[in-house]
């Protein structure tokens, strides 16, 4: 019988004796490029998750049937589990142009919105590139089951010097709105079971500006907390299961 | 005593928990990666061929194979800054390079089945290793990745069930079995070989 020792050589023989192809670098960075836009378009933040979620969701409900109808059940009732939530209908074209993100200035932005913005401080060193955009956000009625452009919210873009970014979102403070949630899924990273996987929010508040972030590859919890204790903002504990609403909020990020 | 080639070590087989054989990559050159640029290609040129094979093994179809480990070098890229211990960058791109084969794995399954037109002429001298990769053919994705882990990378089975995202006691399961069915696949020549010799000595 062969010996543990044997396999391990066996399977060094195996691996040494396959030869790889050359390296596809131009393949590689396409893609890459690819991946990070796409992630960069679909992120969603507190009750962002909406978009994120409807993919998922869009995607396990509709598509897989087709092809393995118990494996996408399973996948989608994991998905719903996994998330509280069930993910309200695509937004309607009008709704979805008019949350276009558009590209502004600090004090053009201040004009536009219904709060006092107070800029992020206490960013990380490396920080290289910095954008401030503006967008309305969407609004779905979960008790008339309809959507509309809602308020503008600004989201202010940085880039690393080691080509990272990570977002700052700022929108009004809602005293009626239930706490935010806790965590945010992206249903184009997924784990070993397939399912999105999960990321931590941080909200808190200034006056009357709530800012959020997600930690990431862009930036970790720690430095996102750095930022508001240096904003000296007012942490916003997130909940989780999330509290449900009479209207869910979807944001179209730049 | 240790055999070096350009960026690689290779110890001992039976220095089972050292690692067997590893991807080595100093810490100066994941520094300067991380920068990106010529270094991170650099990086992904060296960390291309590991991936590659551990895909191969693991899905048993070459243009798989390369989309896998296309996948795991964009994760190397995109993920880079996380990896903590430089020491560790071996162990960390072969749970990458892994988690991609299983992933296209898992994607094979749910779109169509594959399985019956693995390659077999993957190895640069077919005399070589061959046999290790017939006898793996019977077994799944999922439990070529657990004897993958275990015998090549030299992980534990709690650090193979982090990578693959199973509990230890389900890895534990994984390789008993798989080495169970490796073994009687791997003997069975040699049982077959046996045979033939008495035959033959009886013969005399």
């Amino acid at each position: 019988m062969l010996t543990d020792t044997q396999i391990a050589r066996e399977f060094e023989r195996l691996l040494g004796a396959i030869e790889a192809p050359g390296v596809p670098l131009d393949a590689i960075a396409r893609r890459a490029r690819q991946a990070h836009q796409t992630a960069a378009n679909r992120w969603t933040g507190p009750k962002r998750y909406v978009a994120a979620a409807a993919l998922g969701v869009v995607f396990a409900a509709v598509a897989l049937p087709k092809i393995a109808p118990s494996l996408a059940q399973s996948l989608e009732a994991q998905t719903r589990a996994l998330l509280h939530w069930t993910p309200p209908p695509p937004a309607p074209q009008h709704v979805w142009s008019a949350m276009r993100p558009e590209s502004s200035t600090l004090a053009a932005a201040q004009g536009r919105v219904a709060f006092r913005i107070i800029a992020p401080a206490g960013l990380p060193a490396d920080v290289v590139a910095t954008s401030v955009s503006i967008a309305r956000v969407g609004a779905y009625s979960t008790t008339t089951r309809s959507w509309s452009a809602g308020d503008a919210t600004v989201t202010f873009s940085y880039r690393r010097a080691d080509g990272r970014s990570f977002r700052l979102m700022a929108e009004r403070f809602d005293s009626s709105a239930p706490p935010p949630s806790k965590y945010i899924f992206n249903s184009d990273v997924r784990d070993a079971r397939g399912l999105p996987v999960r990321y931590d929010i941080f909200t808190w508040r200034n006056g009357d500006q709530t800012m959020s972030a997600v930690a990431g590859d862009g930036i970790s919890s720690a430095e996102i907390q750095r930022i508001a204790g240096a904003m000296h903002g007012i942490p916003i504990p997130g909940v989780w299961p999330p509290r449900h609403t009479a209207i869910e909020k979807e944001y179209r990020i730049p | 005593m240790l055999e070096s080639g350009p960026g690689r070590v290779r110890a001992p087989a039976n220095n089972l928990r050292a690692t067997t054989v590893f991807l080595y990559v100093d810490a100066e050159t994941i520094e300067q990666a991380r920068g990106g640029g010529d270094a991170l290609e650099a990086l992904i040129a060296q960390a291309w061929p590991d991936a590659y094979r551990v895909a191969l093994v693991i899905l048993r179809d070459r243009d798989l194979a390369q989309d896998a480990a296309q996948e795991a070098c964009i994760a190397l890229t995109r993920s880079l800054h996380r990896l903590e211990t430089p020491a560790a960058f071996a162990a960390w791109m072969y749970r990458i390079a892994v988690r991609c084969a299983l992933d296209a794995a898992r994607a094979r399954k749910r779109h169509a089945s594959f399985e019956g037109v693995a390659d077999q002429n993957v190895v640069s001298d077919p005399t070589e290793a061959i046999d290790l990769y017939d006898a793996l053919a019977s077994l799944a994705p999922l439990q070529r990745a657990v004897l993958l882990l275990h015998y090549y990378a030299g992980f534990r089975s709690h650090e193979i069930a982090a990578a693959i995202g199973v509990l230890p006691p389900t890895v534990r399961f994984h390789l008993m079995r798989a080495r169970r069915r490796l073994r009687a696949a791997l003997d069975a020549p040699a049982r077959a070989q046996v045979s033939y010799n008495e035959v033959i000595s009886n013969a005399d």
